[in-house]
This record gives C-alpha cells, sequence and structure tokens, in this order.
C-alpha cells in the first residue's frame, strides 16, 4: 500500500458514503474494500485504533451487503464519522488522539493507546433509533424481461399455492400441498430479492417462515393461520399486480401501508402454538371420484355407483339400526326382516334391538354397540365399502381403483408445457386449415380418383388420414381445460363461505373438459358473479333457514362443465330458494316489462332477470347485489357466442346453464348466393327459410317490404339491392327469403338460392374491410376461397333504419331506402 | 391533399432522391412500367379467385385467401385510373408488406405482368413530374431512368395506404 494513495482512498471513501444507499451494493462492495485497505495502512503505521476502527467499519459493510442489518443507515452513519476521523488524520496530518473515533458504537475495544474523547467535541452518539428508514426506490429496477417474466412465474406460483392451500384446508396433513405452498413463496423471494422488489421479498419471506413452521409441524395451518395463508396469498398477487402495472405504464410502484400489519400478523401467526382445528372444513374438488374410476374401468355401472352414493347420502342423514347391523355383519338380511315382520306382527311397542336379541339372531352387546354407534356422528361410509356390501364389486378391485385414485391425486400431474407465442399457434393453425383444404383438392381431384397405381393410391389416404390428425391436433392446441376456471371459483366460494357465516360445500365436476383458451379466459367474469349470486342470494340465509327448509345446514353449490351434442355446458346449481316468480313479476311489472294479465311461461320470467337494470339483490332477496348485473353476464356470454338458461324450482333450487361453442375459431355455417356472389350465414341465427307464395309479400308505403308470416309481418330485405349485386333474382315469388333472427328481432332476407351448409372457419378481414355494414368477418370455404359472413345483427339494424327510422344525416341510406320504396 | 403535395416536396429534395436508391420489382400496367421497392414485396402469386366485398371501392377488388390468412387485394388498373381489362395467365398479384398507423399490413396489388428486379442508383431518380392537379402523383416516390426504360418508382407505403385511398375516391366522387 503505498503512502500517498491513502488520502485519495479516503477521500473516496467519504464521499462514497454521503450518496450510498443500503441498496447500492457495488458502492458498498468498494467501500469495503477501501476500509481494508486503509486499515491495513494504519496498522503498518502503528495506529492501532485507526486500523481497529477501519477493520470493524470493513466488517459493518459486510453484513449491510449480506443484510444482516436491521438499519443499514445508522451504521452508514458510524461510518462515517469513521471516515471524518481518517479525514483528521490524513488530510489535516493530525495523530490518532486528535481525532475522535466512534470507538464504542463501533464495538471496537478501547485499547491503552487510544486518545481520551477531545473534550471540545461532543462524544459521539449513537444515531438515534428513530431515524428514518430509508427512502426506499419505489421504481422498479432489473431488467424489464425479467421483470415481466416474474410476474407471470408468481401469477402462476400463486394461483397454484390457492389451490393447493385449498387442499390444505380440507386436509391439514396434506405434506405434498404444504410443499408445493412452501415453494411458490420460497421461489417468489428468491427471484424478487434478485430483483429487487423489497415488499414482495418481505412478505414472502415471513410466509415462508410460516409455512416452513407448519412443515416441521410445529404449527398447524388450521383456521386463522389458514386465514392468514391466503391472506398472504391474496395481497402478495396484488404486489405481483403493481409489478405488472408499473411495467407497462412506467410509473412507480405504489405504497402498500397494509404490508406492514400483514406482515406482523403473520409473524404472530407464526410464533404461536398449534391452535385447534375447525370443525368447518370444504370438500375436496380436484381429484377423480372413486365411483368415476370404478365405471372407467368397467368394474361397476354407472347405476350401481349412482345407487351406492344415494346409500351414502341416506344413511348420512339416519342410519337405522338393522342396517348398522348388517353391516357390522351381526345379523343378516333375511333375520332383519324376520325381526322387523314380527315387530309389526304383533303390534308391539317392542325396541327392534329387544327383538332381534329374543330371536338369538344377536347378543346384547352387538345390539349397545350398535346403538351407540347410531347416536354417535356419523361417518360416512365410503362408497367402496357399500359397493363391496351390496356385492357389486370385488373387494381387490375397490382396493385397486383407490390405489389409482390416490395416485392420481398425489404427484397432481405435473405436466410438461412450453410457452409459445399466441401468434405463432396461430400461424400454425392457419397453416394446418390450407393444408386441409389443399390436401382435399388434390385428393379429390379428378385426376387422382382415376388413378389405379394401388402404391399411389394408398398413399394418398394415408397422406389424407394423416392431415386428419394434423388438423385434429391443431384444433386441439387452443383448448386448455376449465380446471383452473373452477379452481377460483372454489376459492370464491370459501371466502363467501367465511364472509357471510353460510356453511357451504362447493363441488365441481367435469375440470378436464376443454374449451378455446379465450373462452376459458372470458368466462370467467361471468362465472364469478353467478357462483357468487348462488352463494349469496340462491342459498339460504343461514344454516337456521336451511334447517327450517327441512334441508342439510351445509349448502351445496355444483359447478360442472361437460360436452353435450357439439357444445359446451356449465352449470352452476344450488339447493336453495330457487328463484321467486311473483316477485320477479312484480318487479317487472313495476319496471313497465310485463303488462297485468300477460301469461308467462317459466323460461320467460326467468329470463326477465338478465334485463338491464333488473336487480337480482332487490328481487329475489334483500341482500344488496354488487358487481356487474345479470345484464352483462348475458352480454359476456352472447359475446362468445353462448346462451344462458335458467332452470329453478322454488325452495329447491337453481341451475344456470351456459351453453358454449367449442370454438371461437369455427362457426356453423349457411351458404347462400345472391346474384354472382356466395355469403355465410350463422346457422344459429337461421329461423327458416320459405319460399313465398304470391301475396305473402306487402309493400307499406314508405315503409318498403314486409312479409306475412303465420300472421306475423316480417320486414323483408333484398340482400342484393343493399349489397348493390347485379343479376339476382327480382322477383320475390322466384326467390328465396331466409328468414333471420337477432336480439329477438326477425327479418326476412332475399336471396337467390340455398347452396348448403358447411363448418366454416372465422377469420379477421383485417383493418382493410373491418368496417363493412353487414359483414361480421370472413371465411375460408372448402374450396379454399374466401368467402364473408354477413353480421346479421347489421343486417337488422340496416333493415330497421331502412324501414322505419331513416336518419336524416345519413343521405345514403335514405337515397336507398327511398329506392327501395 | 395539399399537406401531401408539400410533404412530398419536402422531402423530395435531392437527399430524399438518394435515399430511394436500391433494387425495384418492375412491373407492367398497360404500356407503362412501374417499380416497388423489393423490400417490401413479400411474395408474388398467380391469379386466384378474390372475394369481392359488397360496397366497397372499385379498386378494391377483394380479399383472397393466402394460405390461411385473408388479405385484401387492390387493383392497381382501377386505381390509377386505366382501363380495365379480363385478366390473363400473365396477370399477378404481388403481396406487399406495407405501414398503416404504424401497423404492418400484408396486401396484394393486382399488376398486368411481373417484369424483372432492377438496381436503380441515387444518380437514376428523378423527382416525380408535376401535371397540376389533374393528375395524382402523390404516390409516386421518383421516376428511374436505367438505360432506356423509364420505371415510375411507387411509394408503397402511400400508394396502399387507406387513409389517401379514401380520399381518392371522395375527390373521385365528388368531380
Amino acid at each position: 500500500m503505498e503512502e500517498q494513495d491513502i488520502p485519495g482512498i479516503v477521500n473516496s471513501l467519504s464521499e462514497a458514503l454521503v450518496l450510498a444507499e443500503p441498496s447500492d451494493l457495488q458502492t458498498l462492495a468498494s467501500m469495503h474494500t477501501q476500509c481494508g485497505q486503509v486499515a491495513e495502512w494504519a496498522r503498518n503505521k502503528g495506529l492501532g485504533a485507526t486500523a481497529d476502527c477501519c477493520g470493524a467499519s470493513a466488517k459493518l459493510l459486510e453484513s449491510i451487503i449480506l443484510g444482516e442489518v436491521a438499519d443499514p443507515v445508522q451504521v452508514l452513519g458510524l461510518i462515517s464519522k469513521v471516515a471524518e476521523a481518517l479525514q483528521g488524520i490524513v488530510r489535516d496530518g493530525r495523530g490518532e488522539s486528535e481525532v475522535t473515533f466512534p470507538l464504542e458504537s463501533l464495538g471496537v475495544g478501547v485499547k491503552a493507546q487510544a486518545a481520551p474523547p477531545d473534550p471540545d467535541k461532543k462524544p459521539p452518539t449513537k444515531p438515534s433509533a428513530t431515524s428514518k428508514p430509508p427512502a426506499r426506490s419505489r421504481r422498479l429496477e432489473g431488467d424489464q424481461d425479467l421483470l415481466s417474466e416474474f410476474v407471470s412465474e408468481a401469477q402462476e406460483h400463486l394461483d397454484n399455492a390457492d389451490v393447493h392451500l385449498l387442499t390444505i384446508e380440507s386436509n391439514p396433513s396434506d405434506s405434498d400441498a404444504l410443499n408445493a405452498v412452501f415453494r411458490a413463496f420460497h421461489t417468489i423471494k428468491g427471484v424478487a430479492g434478485f430483483l429487487a422488489l423489497e415488499d414482495i421479498q418481505a412478505l414472502a419471506h415471513e410466509s415462508e417462515n410460516l409455512l416452513d413452521k407448519a412443515r416441521k409441524t410445529e404449527i398447524s395451518l388450521t383456521g386463522g393461520n389458514i386465514d392468514v395463508t391466503f391472506e398472504a396469498i391474496d395481497f402478495m398477487k396484488r404486489l405481483v399486480q403493481h409489478v405488472s402495472n408499473a411495467l407497462t405504464s412506467g410509473a412507480e410502484l405504489p405504497v402498500e401501508d397494509e404490508l406492514p400489519a400483514l406482515v406482523t400478523r403473520i409473524k404472530s401467526a407464526a410464533s404461536q402454538s398449534g391452535e385447534p382445528p375447525e370443525g368447518e372444513s370444504l370438500a375436496p374438488s380436484s381429484g377423480h371420484k372413486l365411483g368415476e374410476i370404478l365405471v372407467d374401468a368397467g368394474l361397476a355401472t354407472k347405476d350401481v355407483v349412482e345407487k351406492a352414493v344415494l346409500y351414502q347420502k341416506a344413511s348420512e342423514r339416519d342410519c337405522h339400526l338393522g342396517e348398522l347391523l348388517i353391516r357390522e355383519v351381526v345379523i343378516t338380511r333375511a333375520q332383519l326382516e324376520q325381526a322387523l315382520e314380527l315387530q309389526q306382527e304383533r303390534e308391539t311397542e317392542k325396541q327392534l334391538g329387544d327383538i332381534l336379541v329374543e330371536m338369538g339372531a344377536a347378543r346384547l352387546d352387538d345390539i349397545e354397540r350398535a346403538l351407540a354407534k347410531q347416536e354417535a356422528p356419523q361417518r360416512q361410509v365410503p362408497v367402496g365399502e357399500i359397493l363391496v356390501q351390496t356385492g357389486e364389486v370385488d373387494a381387490k378391485d375397490v382396493a385397486l381403483a383407490l390405489r389409482a385414485q390416490k395416485q392420481k391425486q398425489a404427484p397432481m400431474e405435473v405436466k410438461e408445457a412450453v410457452k409459445v407465442d399466441a401468434d405463432r399457434l396461430d400461424r400454425l393453425i392457419d397453416l394446418i386449415g390450407e393444408l386441409v383444404i389443399a390436401e382435399s383438392m388434390v385428393c379429390q381431384s379428378i385426376e387422382t380418383l382415376s388413378v389405379t397405381v394401388p402404391h399411389l393410391s394408398r398413399q394418398i389416404s394415408q397422406l389424407d388420414k394423416i392431415t386428419r390428425e394434423l388438423q385434429e391436433m391443431g384444433m386441439s392446441l387452443r383448448m386448455v381445460p376449465v380446471r383452473g376456471t373452477f379452481q377460483k371459483m372454489a376459492r370464491l366460494v370459501r371466502d363467501l363461505a367465511k364472509k357471510s357465516g353460510k356453511r357451504i360445500e362447493f363441488v365441481s365436476e367435469g375440470e378436464d373438459t376443454e374449451l378455446d383458451k379465450t373462452v376459458v379466459d372470458k368466462i370467467g367474469d361471468p362465472l364469478v358473479h353467478m357462483v357468487r349470486n348462488s352463494c349469496d342470494h340462491g342459498l339460504e340465509a343461514s344454516p337456521e333457514d336451511r334447517r327450517r327448509a327441512g334441508k342439510p345446514e351445509v349448502g351445496h353449490v355444483t359447478l360442472r362443465a361437460f360436452h353435450k351434442g357439439g357444445s359446451i355446458y356449465v352449470e352452476i346449481e344450488d339447493d336453495g330458494r330457487g328463484l321467486d316468480r311473483d316477485a320477479i313479476l312484480a318487479k317487472a311489472r313495476e319496471k313497465g316489462l310485463v303488462r297485468d294479465g300477460d301469461a308467462m311461461s317459466d323460461r320467460e320470467v326467468w329470463s326477465l332477470i338478465f334485463e338491464p337494470g333488473f336487480s337480482t339483490a332487490k328481487v329475489v332477496t334483500d341482500v344488496s347485489g354488487r358487481g356487474v348485473g345479470m345484464d352483462v353476464v348475458r352480454k359476456n356470454i352472447e359475446s362468445l357466442r353462448g346462451q344462458v338458461e335458467i332452470q329453478s324450482v322454488a325452495g329447491k333450487g337453481s341451475i344456470f346453464s351456459i351453453r358454449l361453442p367449442l370454438t371461437l375459431a369455427i362457426i356453423e355455417g349457411m351458404v347462400i348466393r345472391a346474384g354472382r356472389e356466395r355469403f355465410i350465414v350463422p346457422t344459429l341465427s337461421v329461423v327458416r327459410s320459405i319460399q313465398p307464395h304470391a301475396g305473402q309479400v306487402t309493400t307499406v308505403v314508405g315503409r318498403g317490404e314486409m312479409l306475412t308470416l303465420q300472421g306475423e309481418l316480417i320486414p323483408l330485405f333484398r340482400l342484393h339491392r343493399i349489397f348493390s349485386l347485379s343479376g339476382a333474382i327480382e322477383d320475390p315469388y322466384k326467390a328465396l327469403v331466409m328468414i333471420v333472427e337477432n336480439e329477438g328481432r326477425k327479418v326476412g332476407l332475399m336471396i337467390d338460392a340455398l347452396v348448403g351448409q358447411q363448418q366454416i372457419v372465422i377469420k379477421s378481414l383485417g383493418q382493410a374491410m373491418q368496417e363493412l355494414d353487414g359483414i361480421a368477418g370472413g371465411a375460408i370455404m372448402s374450396d379454399g376461397t374466401v368467402g364473408l359472413i354477413l353480421d346479421v345483427g347489421g343486417l337488422v339494424t340496416i333493415a330497421n333504419t331502412y324501414q322505419f327510422d331513416v336518419p336524416k344525416t345519413d343521405t345514403r341510406n335514405l337515397k336507398e331506402a327511398v329506392a327501395q320504396v | 391533399m395539399t399537406q401531401h403535395e408539400s410533404d412530398r416536396l419536402g422531402s423530395g429534395g435531392s437527399a430524399g432522391l438518394r435515399d430511394r436508391a436500391g433494387q425495384y420489382l418492375t412491373f407492367a400496367l398497360g404500356n407503362e412500367v412501374y417499380g416497388l421497392e423489393i423490400l417490401k414485396v413479400q411474395e408474388i402469386i398467380g391469379m386466384t379467385t378474390v372475394t369481392k366485398g359488397p360496397r366497397t371501392p372499385d379498386f378494391l377488388r377483394g380479399v383472397i385467401n393466402l394460405r390461411g390468412k385473408v388479405i385484401p387485394v387492390v387493383d392497381l388498373r382501377t386505381k390509377f385510373g386505366m382501363e380495365s381489362h379480363e385478366d390473363t395467365n400473365l396477370t399477378c398479384i404481388i403481396v406487399v408488406q406495407v405501414m398503416r398507423d404504424n401497423q404492418q399490413v400484408t396486401m396484394g396489388v393486382i399488376v398486368d405482368e411481373v417484369a424483372e428486379v432492377l438496381d436503380v442508383r441515387a444518380d437514376q431518380i428523378e423527382p416525380p413530374p408535376t401535371f397540376g392537379t389533374s393528375t395524382q402523383t402523390e404516390f409516386i416516390s421518383g421516376m428511374g431512368k436505367v438505360g432506356s426504360k423509364v420505371i415510375i418508382l411507387l411509394d408503397t407505403d402511400r400508394v396502399l395506404s387507406w387513409g389517401e385511398v379514401d380520399a381518392i375516391a371522395e375527390v373521385a366522387t365528388s368531380t
């Protein structure tokens, strides 16, 4: 160490100290080196106190870097004092005794040669403990890509953690789930630390501690503890969302005031010993049911399983002594029947048990044991046992199925997945579609069909097969199971139940049902609303109310998804009160939606709740509604080309059934011709097609043409006129009229011919033709050309605009309307 | 329109013309030879079935299916006000990538015949002629003279940008 370097080092050390931030690791590290250098120099020079102080400072810096110091700013202040003293020695040439080292604060032993404190200077005071915490950097630092990756990963982890936590709640000893939640927080903590996201890191750290204790079974994750963990997950989601927002907007991270309170709660949860688990639990919603496995394996028929489940449910409520005895293999069924007969014959008040003892079929202690069991809280008899008892299924098969069930549940099926850019995926699907068209054009061409060489035709059919498979694979690429969405609902029901004090059992079925990714994403909000409705308004307000209605205290909300007839159904069923027909009707009359004396079917009445401003809360219950109304739910679902239907029985419950198309990319279309052009009409909106008879078409002066169909007047609209197509049939009695419907309004569309029906892949027309009136989009037809899909809604609007309500500003429309008359 | 004019003149100095040097795909429309910047050209495909959209301007011939992607196709003859004639077996569609509202858009251009790819040097480019207001020239970026040939170099983004298309359509209907 060169003598002349020292003043420079000390100077830069002092400067660095002024600017140093506890988070600036690089500066801290260089300060650490500088302190070491000065210490070495001082030792060589025989300046013991200086060397010790520098050494101690270096150590302190090291612990700041390692994050072991609670208040780094305070420590840095201390080191500044050292630097001040150093400058006195080095620059001003003072002796070691003339300067003050904060030896005590540094924890350095006061040595003999250390100078007594200068009387003129105040002894170095320890910086007050109330010194302000460091102004944390609220801006995002670090690599943008890494941050956005972190956000998406963290969200995934948190969603998983939610699910596992639900599992833990119903089964606190599930160590796999516990480990999974722990890992989620652990990973988030690690990455957040790396990206300097302090809030997230702090929260993750405390949560990890709590979960770690639970892992070591020092505490049990039940009751309040699990609530805190749920809270932590929610808060973490919020923090991650902040990061995501800050990433997109470039804004600063907002300060979360509630974080310290939550951290304290987590800490206190971690420090207390386990509390007794609450009795309440939620049925596990994941995993396959034993019955399903047995049916799948062909070991039992569905009927048998259903019977067993019914039996299980029945036995849950009341279990007859006789049944109990049979189950315990004390008596046989024949003996029981005999005893029951005896009881009836003699018309005695004698108890069944006594009779059995009299008969010698059972011993007194057996009966007593059975009676005790009957009194005791019911143990739910597993379906498997019932199946074995009734002799329907072999015990070994049940055991095998049970094992299969365990295996299926245990590792949560970690599937390898690759994240792919959605654009590339769409491109691939496009190309597969083209391949299918090109392939079918080659295979169907006359030249190919007349090929007589056997090996060539074999290869062609092989090509055909591969293409079909590729097409199927392509279609499935965008399909994802609804599991994720359903699991979120499980969490929602849990929270709602906690909040409202209801006891709700949530069951989800058909989680493996696959839907187009877009549909799955968009169905979330309407589902949340409907599930909330079912829990809030559908189910009775309290367990007592349910008991009074003669139902089990635990309310059931079932969410199920299944395929039926080319569509996917998502149903929300509750066993609550059902919709109140009279209340809805009263409200509808009040709003002028229905007239007195209108005879309405249940279906029509139920669909009233989808009317805008028709608050279900005020009608059906007194609980105030919130969030989107049912009209928004219906709109959301209709935008996915789906439909909602309601079935409801007063006092028994309701089923909200959502029908959705398999995919948004394909529709069933009717190809029509007008003039020389072909168009596609979505089959869903076609009511019927007719060839008008003479007299059916009437002209209303100034109001265009009307079609009389079964007493109904339908505006008639010539497609070729609106689209200015030449060569179309002008005589309505020679043309075809297709009656199309949109949002309940009907309109007749005059066309030349129906060409056929086919599955059509919807394509965007891009910017070029986006705003064409009456055209919804394009489609690739089976011959590879582009067809245009008519927008029935738009056409109806145009038709109505022409005929009834011509806006003055739109002169072009006016002209055409005039031309039409 | 005057805004466009001044833009063009402002950037149409010698520096602007030098930027236009490069390779051009030349094609014929009637007796005229036009050039499109080669970097904007994605591919050339033969004439195929074009689906006409209802109530669209005439020069917008319709849409085609380009390997699963639906793209609009512009008939350059109609667009330039030339007499239209039946498609021949030399008629083809040049697929170009243009910038529109800062977005890359793929579209097709129907031309009579594709000729060759030509290297046009900066000193071979002259500013576009002006014919007063009677002829629309704002989508011409310059005139190239290679050997004895005169090539009309098109400003691809501008010739196919819809904003301008609408403006032209308006002009066409009002006159």
